[in-house]
């Protein structure tokens, strides 16, 4: 009934039930209170407003049950409310406790379930992290294929360059090989021109070497008829001599002869006379004997000359012979010469057979000699007769010399002749020697330039070679190349599987990540909740970092602040003490100015009078603002270096407006401060002047 | 000998240059003075009073004296007349009504007799304004030509963006040594 009504009552009010008890409880009280309560107003008001409760209470107890209840229905009731409320009590423990065990298992199963969600979130995380290994893993692989791929075309690229660049230097050496074949065979064509007109030249000259010849026989034929007739001239000479000599010594004779004949004559008897007749005989035996030798001896020296003229004869049928077809008509004179040399030699033969008959002739006369020496001394007849013999024999003799003379002259002309072949021969071989040497040299020429040639047809070979050679080294480049293309292409193809690979990977890790997703939407409830504790201890963190911060800021600035205000604190001292002596000196002045002369006063006033005027403004903000301004200035007089405060006296002296003397004070004051050695200038020195 | 002689003197005694600038209040002179000292612009309050800096500009040391341009203090600047070497003076180019006062204020200062020997350099400042007037406008509006026994020399500038002071000064500079 109660519970019900309790309940109607929570429901309604939702205030807890115990308000209600003491009420009911307290309801005498609550009457007499009414009661004391309403003493005053009862007064005045009808009674109706303090009965109402009672009857409402009395209303309600009624009107559930329907009856009136006593004092004792009310004590059993009030009774039985405690045991309720007892039971309530212990229902509401009970409940608690039930609660209590409840929230304790749910909580349990809260941290059991936040447990396994945990391990199932390690767990992701660890599959995860595994799996991203994996993939950095083929990351890295990948980009270590890339760089591959990257190095081989790098290579590739070089190689490329390299090939260009040999290509080059090969098409260059070319070029230059083929530019010097060209000056080669430029070269041999201006030889080949030089060798034509060299030629032509020499074909040109060959008349003139004929002519040459011609003007050297002619030379060489006038030089031997001079030398022929010289010799000529030279063997008549020592004919003469000869027979000048012969001529003495027959004058010799025949003087002795007449000098015997005249002692003869005389009277010298005949015996004398034969014996001048033997010595003569004597002598002239000694004479023939003597003519004798000397014709020996002409004999052997034309033996001689006739056996070195053979010997010269033979070397120039030599010569001759050796001439050979290029010079038949040489030979066919060689011939009339040879012909001529073999008449000439018959001529010697019959010549030489001529003198032996006349040395057998001489044999024979010397025989005739010795019998007519035995003769002798019968007749001198004889004598003279053998002495025209001999003269005739001498005469023949001369004839045969002179004969020998001839065939001397002749064999000179003969070997002049020789001697002209020989040099026509000299000059011809010389010539022939001089075109062999022509030849030669253009011979030699030719073989330098053919060797020229093959040394440039090496070179070109060489080329060739170096050529086909740079042409393997190419193939062998391109074959490097397209090897290293195939690489490339296998690198490819491999990456293409790795990428392949790398994709599926990605496929896989799109699974795993959605799984992870999954996952995660799942624990991100779990999270979310921690994720939320954190926040709040973040912010927390956060906030109170905040602070700190503010408190370090705060703290700089109380530092800052601190600092200011003991440098504040120095200069306010340092001011003080100006302050302080300012205040003294002012004293001073005004002592003195109490002592001065009245004079000074007006003497202010009249110096100062346009400053004033200009100085004092009328309207009050201005005032304000000169005092602020005066403040300002005497601040900074009083603050600044010396050297900046002698430039403020003037400026102090009118805005205090300072005598002229006590601007002068202030100003040497000023000036003792800067200087180092200056007296410090007193006051009363100012006031008087 | 003299050329050691000099040099030592020029490194000794090189006396600092004492140059003032005036102009009207607002007419940017504190702003002149700091773009000067440290090549910035600085935030200005109306200056009641002076600031003096050493500025150093191509190895000539400066002593620079930006006295307050309001008009009850204008009294003032010629208490710091004395020992000048060069005046500075700012005018806003902007401000055509107050171009007249200006023009007076500079006649007035340039009547003193502390004055004689300073060079003049104007400066026709805030040409980044709109609506500004020109050199030769300021230089009209000025009376310039009138100026004679003055060495001065008029330049454009913006001391906000810091345009035209380097010529100024160079000009300033080389007129001081030039003095000398």
């Amino acid at each position: 009934m109660f519970n019900s009504m309790k309940n109607q009552f929570r429901e309604k009010t939702g205030k807890e039930v115990p308000k209600f008890t003491p009420q009911k409880g307290g309801l005498s009280r609550q009457s007499r209170q009414g009661s004391e309560s309403s003493v005053c107003s009862l007064v005045l008001d009808t009674q109706q407003p303090s009965p109402s409760p009672m009857v409402q209470d009395l209303h309600q107890l009624k009107l559930p049950d329907g009856k009136v209840l006593t004092n004792k229905d009310v004590n059993l009731l009030a009774k039985k409310e405690e045991e309720w409320r007892q039971r309530f009590e212990k229902k509401e423990t009970e409940w608690a406790k039930k609660l209590e065990k409840r929230e304790a298992e749910i909580h349990n199963e809260w941290a059991s379930k936040e447990e396994a969600w945990k391990k199932t979130e390690q767990n992701l995380t660890e599959d995860l992290l595994k799996q991203t290994n994996e993939l950095k893993d083929a990351l890295k692989t990948a980009e270590d294929f890339k760089r591959k791929v990257a190095q081989y075309q790098e290579e590739r690229d070089t190689l490329e360059g390299f090939q260009t660049q040999e290509i080059s230097k090969i098409k260059h050496l070319l070029l230059a090989k083929e530019k010097e074949c060209s000056e080669l065979s430029s070269n041999l064509k201006e030889t080949a021109s030089l060798v034509e007109s060299l030629k032509s030249e020499v074909g040109r000259l060959r008349p003139f070497e004929e002519q040459v010849s011609n003007f050297q026989d002619e030379l060489e034929l006038l030089r031997h008829t001079s030398e022929k007739e010289r010799w000529h001239l030279s063997s008549k000479l020592a004919q003469s001599e000869e027979q000048v000599r012969h001529l003495t010594d027959r004058v010799a004779v025949l003087t002795r002869r007449s000098e015997s004949d005249a002692g003869l004559a005389a009277a010298l008897p005949a015996d004398d006379r034969v014996q001048a007749l033997l010595g003569e005989r004597a002598l002239l035996e000694r004479r023939l004997e003597e003519a004798h030798v000397h014709l020996t001896d002409i004999k052997a020296s034309w033996s001689a000359q006739i056996a070195s003229l053979e010997t010269q004869v033979g070397r120039l049928s030599r010569q001759a012979g050796e001439e050979g077809a290029e010079r038949r008509s040489a030979e066919a004179k060689v011939s009339e010469l040879e012909a001529k040399l073999e008449e000439e030699v018959k001529e010697r033969e019959v010549l030489s057979g001529r003198v032996t008959k006349l040395s057998e002739e001489c044999a024979t006369l010397s025989n005739d000699l010795k019998a007519a020496n035995n003769l002798v001394a019968s007749k001198d007849e004889d004598i003279s007769e053998l002495s025209k013999k001999i003269h005739d024999l001498e005469a023949v003799c001369e004839v045969l010399r002179s004969k020998k003379r001839d065939l001397q002259m002749r064999c000179d002309d003969e070997m002049e002749k020789a001697r002209k072949l020989e040099e026509e021969i000299e000059n011809l071989s010389n010539g022939i020697g001089a075109l062999s040497e022509d030849k030669l040299r253009l011979e030699n020429e030719l073989r330098i330039e053919k060797e020229k040639w093959k040394a440039t047809d090496d070179e070109l070979a060489r080329e060739r070679s170096a050529k086909d050679e740079s042409l393997l080294r190419n193939a062998q480049i391109s074959q490097e190349v397209n090897m290293a293309q195939q690489n490339l292409r296998q690198q490819q193809t491999e990456l293409d599987e790795l990428l392949k690979k790398v994709s599926l990977l990605e496929q896989d890790m799109v699974l795993k990540e959605e799984a992870l997703s999954q996952s995660e939407t799942r624990t991100a409830a779990a999270t979310k909740e921690l994720q939320d504790k954190l926040n709040r201890v973040q912010d927390e963190l956060e906030s109170k970092k905040a602070n700190e911060e503010v408190e370090r800021g705060l703290r700089a600035k109380i530092a800052d602040l601190e600092e200011q205000t003991t440098e504040k604190n120095k200069t306010i001292r340092v001011l003080q003490q100006k302050l302080s002596d300012v205040k003294k000196t002012l004293q001073r002045e005004f002592k003195t100015s109490d002592n001065g002369t009245a004079e000074i006063i007006p003497n202010h006033t009249a110096n100062h009078v346009n400053n004033v005027s200009i100085v004092k403004p009328s309207s009050n903000p201005d005032s304000e603002v000169s005092h602020l301004y005066m403040k300002n200035v005497i601040m900074k007089f009083l603050t600044s270096r010396e050297y900046e405060a002698l430039h403020l006296t003037k400026a102090v002296a009118t805005l205090l407006k300072l005598s002229h003397e006590e601007e002068t004070l202030l100003k040497d004051t000023v000036t003792w401060r800067m200087s180092w050695f200056r007296t410090k200038p007193r006051p009363e020195d100012y006031i008087h002047s | 000998m003299g050329g050691l002689f000099s040099y030592f003197r020029n490194l000794l005694g090189s006396r600092e240059m004492r140059i003032l600038i005036l102009g009207l209040d607002g007419a940017g002179k504190t702003t002149i003075l700091y773009r000067l000292q440290v090549g910035e612009v600085v935030t200005t309050i109306p200056t009641i009073g002076f600031n003096v800096e050493q500025v150093t500009y191509k190895n000539l040391k400066f002593q620079v004296w930006d006295l307050g341009g309001q008009t009850s203090i204008r009294p003032y600047w010629r208490c710091y007349y004395a020992n000048t070497d060069a005046i500075i003076y700012v005018v806003d180019s902007a401000d055509k009504d107050r171009i007249g006062i200006s023009k007076d204020e500079l006649y007035y200062m340039l009547k003193e007799e502390e004055l004689q020997g300073a060079i003049l350099v104007v400066l026709a400042n805030k040409q980044d304004m709109e609506g500004c007037m020109t050199v030769a406008e300021v230089h009209q509006a000025l009376g310039l030509d009138a100026l004679k026994n003055r060495t001065f020399q008029i330049f454009k500038t913006s001391a906000v963006k810091g345009d035209g002071l380097d010529p100024a000064m160079d000009w300033l500079s080389n007129a001081l040594q030039n003095r000398k």
